[in-house]
This record gives C-alpha cells, sequence and structure tokens, in this order.
C-alpha cells in the first residue's frame, strides 16, 4: 500500500483516500462546511439529527439502523461543528476490515453505500423531510441546546468565548438557539438541505484497509450529486482575524447553584494558524498552561493547592488563548491574581530553558501522536483550506523545532486578557 | 517469553512472568508512532480492609485512600514525576478504578528511558505530612467537581442505592471527610499491601521490540531485590442480599432530570472464563432489547421519555455485578415503566433470533476498532487481565455464543427485589 493521500475532484466533490495498513477498521468522513452566521447555525446543527433518521430505501429509523448493525456494527455518526468561524455538518463511518472478518467480503461497499445514502438520498415526503421526523428532532435539540449548562466546565468555557466573541461570528453558539427553532418547517428544513449540503462543497476522506482505486471509483458513483455540481465557495474567505478591542477588559460574573466556582479567562493574541508565528504561538501556550509541567499547572494547582485542573487550551484558527480553572469561590481573587502574574512572566521572558525544551518536546510528542489518529490529516487539510495555509504534521514538528526564546517573547508582548468569566454560587 | 499468536487478529502477543512475580505483555504495533504504556495494580476503591504484611490483623483505612496514593506517588524526593516524563518528551497520567490503580505514558521517543521512570516512580513511594496534607485541598476540588457533574452524581447514586456502604458503594475518589482523616503511615501501609510486583501488570503497546522491552524490564526488576510476598489477605464484606435503599435522588443545577436504573447481578462467579461469556451474553441482549436499533429505544425517543444518550452499560467482577440503564429524561418514571415491561416480556419469549445474530454481528466489528488504540488496547487488557480475563479471546466468545446462553442470562438477570433507581433532578 502506498501510504499516502491520492486526492480527485469533481466538481463539488473532493476525494482523499489513504490506504494503509495500519488499521483493522476503516474510517470514513464526509463534511461540507459553510461560514457560521446566526442565520444558518440553528438549522445547520437540526439536520444532521434529521439525516439520520431515514433514507428513501430505510425510510424507519430503527431499519436504518439494523441495516448499518447488520454490516458489523458499522458506526455512523453525524453532528454539526464549529471551527474558527467556519460551521461544517460532518458525517463519520467506521467499518471493521474485511480480512480480519470471516465472510464479510464487500462489506465496506455496502456501508458506503448506506452512508451515500444518509448524506444524499434522505427520506423525503411532500417536498420536505417527514414531518414527525422533524417535529421529534425540534424538541430533542432544544432539550439539548438547554443541557448545556448541565456539563459546569464546559459551559463555562462556552459562556467566555460567547462573550468575548459577542460581536463576532466565532461567539455564534455552536448548536443554534432555541427561539430559532421554532420557525423551522419539514420544507424549509429540506430547502436548507438542499442549499447548504447537496450545493455545497463535499469533502470525503477514507482512511484504512481498502483498494484505493476501488474505493475512489464508487465514491464517484455514490456522491454523484456533488460532482454534477460546481462552484462553492471556497471557506477561505470567512475566517477572519480576532479584533483587537481596545476597550477594557470585560468582566462577567454569573451566579448558579454549584459546588465548585469555574473561572474561565479569554485572551487575544495577535497570531493565528495562518501566520509564520503559529508555531511560536503553540509554545507560548505550552509554557502558560498546556501541560502539567506548565506554570499555570505548577503555580495554581501544585504550589498552591487552589485547584485540581488548571490550563490554557489554543483556538488556532482564531488565534485566542482560553484558560480554565474549577476552584473554592472565595479563592477566586487569588487564583485570579496568581493567573495574571503568569501571563506577565510571559511577556517578561521569565522563562526558563527546561520550560522551552520540554514544552517544545511535548508538542512534538504530542504531533506525532497524532498520525496515530486516522481522522488527523483530515483534520489538517481542512485548516489548511480555511486558512490557506498548508501543514502537515511534519511541517507542524518542523516549525516547532526551529521556535526560540526570542519568538516565544515577541509573541507574548501581543497577548491580552480580554474576558474574565466566573461561574459561582449564591453566597457573597 | 512466550509468544501467543492471535491469528484472526493479526496481532502477537509477548508475554513474560518476572522472577518478582510481576506480568509483562509487549504488543508489537510497528506502523504506529506512539509506544503506550500502563504499569496497573489490582488495588482500588473497594480494598479498604486487608492485613499489611507483617502484620496480623485486618485493618480499615479510609475511604478514598487508593485514588489519593495515586495522586501521591507522582511526587518523589527529587520533585515531580510529571517533570521527569517532560524531560523526556512523554505524557504521562494515571488513573484508579474500583479494582485497579493504573499508571502509564505514552511518547514517540526515547521510550527506554520513560518505561524506566514509569516503573522507578511506581515502585519509590515517597510520603511526607507534609505533602500528604497538600493534596488535601487538590483532590478536595477534585471531589467538588464531581460533586458538580450529573452524570457522575447519578451513576454514584445508583452504586449507593445497590451498595449502600458496601465499598462498592462508595465514590472512589472518597469524600472531603474521609480524605481529610489520611496520613502518610497509613499511605504506606496501603503501598506496601499492594504494590509488589506480583499484583501487579506492565503491557507496553507500540513500535518496539518485544525482546529488548522485556530485557529492560527484567534487568530494571532485578535490581530492585523484590522478596517474595505472600497472597494478600484483603477482606471485602459480603453483599447485602437486597439493596438497602434501591431509589436514591439528588437535586442539582441541571435542565433536565436524568436517571440511571439497573439490577444487581445475582449470578457471580470467581470462574473467570465463565465471567467473560456471561458478560458477553448480557451484552448481547442488552444491545438486542435496548440499543439503538432496538424498538424500545426508538419509541422511546420519539415519544419525549429519553434522548439519543439513551444508554446501557454492564459490568460484572468476581464479587459484584449489575446493569445500568438510563439517560436525560423528562420523565424517569415512564421511562423505566417501559423498559421493565420490555426487559420482562422477553424474557418470556425470549430475544427475537434475527436480533441476537445481528447484535453479534455488531460486537464483533466494534471489537476490531478498539484495536486500532494502542490506549484502548493496553487498558482494557491490563484491567481484563488483573480480573484473569484474556480481551484478545473476545472474538472467539462472540463467534461461540449461543441464543439459549443469552436467553438465560437475561431470565436471571431481571429479578424485582435486585431493582434499583438513582434520579438526579433540577433544583426546584
Amino acid at each position: 500500500m502506498l501510504n499516502e493521500w491520492i486526492n480527485e475532484t469533481a466538481g463539488n466533490l473532493h476525494i482523499h483516500v489513504f490506504p494503509t495498513k495500519k488499521y483493522k477498521t476503516v474510517s470514513v468522513l464526509a463534511q461540507v462546511e459553510q461560514p457560521l452566521t446566526r442565520q444558518t447555525v440553528t438549522a445547520a446543527s437540526l439536520l444532521p439529527q434529521v439525516l439520520v433518521r431515514g433514507t428513501q430505501q430505510y425510510p424507519v429509523t430503527e431499519t436504518l439502523t439494523q441495516a448499518f448493525d447488520e454490516l458489523y456494527g458499522a458506526g455512523l455518526s453525524a453532528r454539526a461543528n464549529k471551527h474558527g468561524d467556519v460551521q461544517t455538518i460532518e458525517f463519520t463511518l467506521q467499518v471493521a476490515g474485511e480480512e480480519f472478518i470471516r465472510s464479510a467480503s464487500g462489506l465496506f461497499k455496502k456501508a458506503m453505500q448506506l452512508f451515500g445514502q444518509v448524506i444524499c438520498d434522505p427520506y423525503v415526503s411532500q417536498g420536505g423531510f417527514l414531518s414527525s421526523y422533524v417535529e421529534t428532532e425540534k424538541a430533542l435539540h432544544q432539550q439539548r441546546i438547554e443541557n448545556l449548562i448541565n456539563d459546569k466546565i464546559a459551559y463555562a468555557m462556552e459562556r467566555c468565548v460567547q462573550i468575548m466573541y459577542a460581536n463576532e461570528a466565532y461567539g455564534i453558539s455552536r448548536i443554534g438557539y432555541v427561539e430559532d427553532l421554532q420557525d423551522l418547517t419539514p420544507t424549509s428544513l429540506y430547502a436548507i438541505y438542499e442549499k447548504l449540503v447537496l450545493q455545497g462543497s463535499l469533502h470525503v476522506y477514507v482512511v484504512g484497509p481498502i483498494d484505493a482505486q476501488a474505493v475512489k471509483e464508487q465514491l464517484l458513483g455514490i456522491f454523484a450529486p456533488f460532482s454534477k455540481h460546481s462552484g462553492a465557495k471556497s471557506t477561505t474567505m470567512s475566517m477572519t482575524r480576532s479584533v483587537m478591542e481596545a476597550t477594557q477588559v470585560k468582566y462577567v460574573e454569573e451566579i448558579m447553584d454549584v459546588n465548585q466556582g469555574k473561572l474561565n479567562m479569554g485572551l487575544r493574541t495577535g497570531f493565528t494558524y495562518s501566520d509564520d508565528e503559529y508555531a511560536a504561538l503553540l509554545v507560548y501556550n505550552g509554557i502558560l498552561g498546556g501541560f502539567p509541567h506548565s506554570k499555570l499547572f505548577l503555580e495554581v494547582r501544585e504550589k498552591e493547592s487552589l485547584a485540581y485542573y488548571a490550563s490554557s487550551r489554543l483556538e488556532g484558527l482564531k488565534g485566542s488563548i482560553f484558560i480554565q480553572s474549577g476552584i473554592e469561590m472565595a479563592n477566586k481573587d487569588r487564583t485570579q491574581e496568581i493567573i495574571e502574574k503568569q501571563l506577565l512572566a510571559m511577556k517578561r521572558g521569565d522563562i526558563t530553558q527546561d520550560e522551552m525544551r520540554f514544552t517544545k518536546d511535548g508538542l512534538l510528542n504530542q504531533y506525532l501522536q497524532s498520525d496515530d489518529h486516522p481522522f488527523t490529516g483530515a483534520m489538517l487539510h481542512m485548516f489548511g483550506r480555511m486558512t490557506n495555509r498548508k501543514r502537515s504534521v511534519e511541517d507542524l514538528v518542523h516549525d516547532i523545532e526551529q521556535v526560540s526564546m526570542d519568538d516565544v517573547v515577541r509573541v507574548a508582548q501581543t497577548v491580552d486578557l480580554d474576558t474574565t468569566y466566573f461561574l459561582r454560587d449564591k453566597e457573597v | 517469553m512466550r509468544e501467543i499468536l492471535y491469528q484472526q487478529l493479526g496481532e502477537t502477543l509477548y508475554e513474560e512472568v518476572l522472577d518478582n512475580g510481576l506480568r509483562v505483555f509487549v504488543l508489537q504495533k510497528p506502523s504506529f508512532r506512539q509506544t503506550y504504556a500502563c504499569f496497573t495494580t489490582r488495588y482500588g476503591s473497594i480494598d479498604r480492609e486487608f492485613i499489611v504484611p507483617g502484620e496480623t490483623n485486618m485493618r480499615t483505612v479510609p475511604d478514598g485512600i487508593a485514588h489519593f496514593l495515586e495522586h501521591k506517588m507522582f511526587e518523589e524526593e527529587h520533585g515531580d514525576v510529571f517533570m521527569d516524563f517532560a524531560r523526556y518528551g512523554a505524557q504521562a497520567n494515571a488513573f484508579t478504578t474500583f479494582d485497579a490503580t493504573t499508571y502509564l505514558f505514552s511518547c514517540t521517543s526515547h521510550i527506554e528511558e520513560n518505561l524506566t521512570i514509569l516503573l522507578d516512580f511506581v515502585q519509590r513511594p515517597y510520603f511526607t505530612d507534609e505533602n500528604v496534607e497538600k493534596e488535601k485541598g487538590i483532590i478536595g476540588q477534585e471531589i467538588r467537581m464531581y460533586d458538580d457533574n450529573p452524570n457522575w452524581r447519578v451513576y454514584f447514586g445508583l452504586l449507593q442505592a445497590m451498595y449502600g456502604q458496601h465499598p462498592a458503594g462508595i465514590d472512589i475518589a472518597g469524600t472531603v471527610e474521609s480524605i481529610a482523616k489520611i496520613t502518610k503511615e497509613d499511605l504506606y501501609d496501603c503501598y506496601y499491601t499492594f504494590y509488589h510486583p506480583s499484583n501487579m501488570i506492565l503491557f507496553i503497546v507500540g513500535p518496539v521490540s518485544p525482546q529488548h522491552m522485556m530485557d529492560l524490564v527484567v534487568m530494571n526488576q532485578e535490581k530492585k531485590n523484590y522478596h517474595k510476598q505472600a497472597p494478600i489477605a484483603r477482606h471485602l464484606p459480603d453483599l447485602p442480599l437486597l439493596p438497602e435503599n434501591p431509589l436514591v435522588k439528588a437535586n442539582l443545577a441541571v435542565s433536565q432530570p436524568r436517571t440511571l436504573f439497573g439490577y444487581r447481578e445475582i449470578a457471580i462467579t470467581h470462574d473467570a472464563l465463565a465471567r467473560q461469556k456471561h458478560e458477553a451474553a448480557m451484552e448481547i441482549w442488552m444491545d438486542c432489547l435496548l440499543g439503538k436499533s432496538s424498538k424500545l429505544y426508538q419509541s422511546v425517543i420519539d415519544e419525549g421519555l429519553a434522548d439519543a444518550g439513551f444508554s446501557m452499560d454492564y459490568e460484572l467482577t468476581a464479587w459484584y455485578g449489575h446493569s445500568m440503564i438510563g439517560g436525560n429524561s423528562n420523565d424517569p418514571e415512564k421511562l423505566r415503566e417501559r423498559v421493565i415491561k420490555a426487559l420482562k416480556e422477553a424474557s418470556i419469549q425470549g430475544v427475537d433470533p434475527s436480533d441476537f445474530l445481528r447484535t453479534k454481528k455488531k460486537a464483533m466489528g466494534r471489537f476490531l476498532g478498539l484495536l486500532d488504540s494502542p490506549q484502548g488496547i493496553a487498558n482494557v487488557y491490563a484491567s481484563q487481565r488483573l480480573r484473569d480475563i484474556d480481551l484478545f479471546d473476545s472474538l472467539n466468545i462472540l463467534e461461540e455464543i449461543t441464543l439459549e446462553e443469552v436467553n438465560d442470562a437475561l431470565r436471571k438477570h431481571v429479578v424485582d427485589q435486585q431493582f434499583c433507581v438513582s434520579e438526579v433532578w433540577p433544583l426546584s
């Protein structure tokens, strides 16, 4: 097997196949993408839920699910996602490799056909999706949106993003808004499906023990509706830079009946995935809070015993960094002070050689390990499309190795606190 | 070194039992980038009564001590173990379950150094009054974090309903009050009772040479001069014949009720192979009757009684076992009635033969997916091995399982008196 990507484009259909014996299952990712907007986000995040309910061949959900199960548990998933200012609808399929199961020849082909039906040939009645499916999924989606408060760590993170990006596309909720659900009907949702999915550009990635040529031919057939159209807009144009606002730091405190306070801080930086400084930004974030050897973990957790978790995460597409920690309510000011001290230390270049080396090695390890995941290539390819900056795992490894202390300190000068969010209990 | 070939899976496992009793397993994955290793001891939260080597009487230690010990192992006289791993580019972690504690790392370079760090830090305890006190704040925040998590709360609520004050019903991390009592002397006692190599397993997976890994481990262990240790005398109280408090409720800041319910297992056996077969049979009927392609699943979703997160799980050890069914629900009681009715009908009529065949295939296909995750294989293999079960036999067991065995498992499991319920409700 070749162990390299084989690509083919036909109209709006883009096929990427990676044959490899490394895996015992075949992984498929098919996705469409559009700019993240308030107008489309709710419908787009509801769509995948409705699409997995039935196809023309298997209109009944139970029967469709059974058809996948029959193929040695071929696993289907469909969901809306958010990458920077882009919303994607992602369908994945995982199928057992035929050679590992007795009498399973043709397994992948059959699973792929079913998968194609879910995307291209949903069950349609009276010019729209089946109304009972749409109504049920609307109710479930409303609950899904309301349930965001249940996971306090994720909720606090989401709130911090929303407050920080209140006036930018990135602040739009990944799964949409309850008030926008009401207006969606079986026919209006179908019209949105035609526009967002069928007329969009579809990227299909297949990774695993397969015959690349045969798979390519098959995909061209299954996704023929996409190859008939062309000229779908690229998502590159929609990725914007973070706006650096000269206003003062936003502070929002929210009260809920919780046992632990959640302190989240959003930082803006001057660089993104598309810049040469991206590798230095990765190292900056790693030294600050990406690892158990990082400043946040050591200062907040190990030295002061204030938290179980204290870390930072880089959102590379937007060039922002999010710090999160779970603490005793009364320790908020102290924790905040310690975190701000670390940000200052980064600006002053108060970084040891060990911190630098441990972080670079830690990042290299993460990127090299990501190569053991079948969808890493697809993710990097997508980021390349969205930012006009193509990076492979090898490129990232190379760039990280080149980062110097000066590079990190230069990046640090562009990092500024934008938003502090604190989720706390009632008592003051 | 013993070589075990699993022909159908295309995997070869290397095994060696060292003089000090340590069992070492190496699985070669030549095309993977990462090496993952876990070092696991058969010691978890349920082991609270035991005889310390050299003493004669049973001792009861505070709840949560196995997990506390796991945290404290990362501190050494020379400093923080995370730093040692960071020096060699590895990512390290650990976790504690009811019956095991696992220390692990993954890396893409310096495998020998990292493996040595793993073996050495787990075999070199260093506790002081001061560092034990310091950890109480950190673990206290870990406990608070879980206090706010509805999934965790409903899960432990059900264990509490099933097992009451029996160790199987106690939170793995203990409580803020129970960990306050832990002293360094307690930690040393637990350590010397449960961390002898004869109570442990080392599992290594990655692009490594099995012989080289074995040699390295043997040399490392020989230097440490472990003396033989008699089998550990541990005492697990008998389970109460019936659940003492079959309904447990809690209130939390959530938007929707969440419930889990299930039956305690009566068919408890010390025969590991019988247990492995029983577990497979249980998982098959549960998937047939409650899984995503079952009639019941789709109907409870369409009627607004559950959402897509409705799921089930089965756990079986040599001492206790149980099923767990549920998820978010606006009407936990009605959901429960529907499930019980379906289970009772099926226990009379038996599982549909075509559902049985399909689900069996699904389980086989899904098993292959596990083999694509180095971390997945290592963690599951090691924890099962400590329960005397060989994970790689799973495919054969699935192939051989019969409908009669599945129906028998179902009939024996659905016993009214063993039924328990846990609910988490929004704050009123």
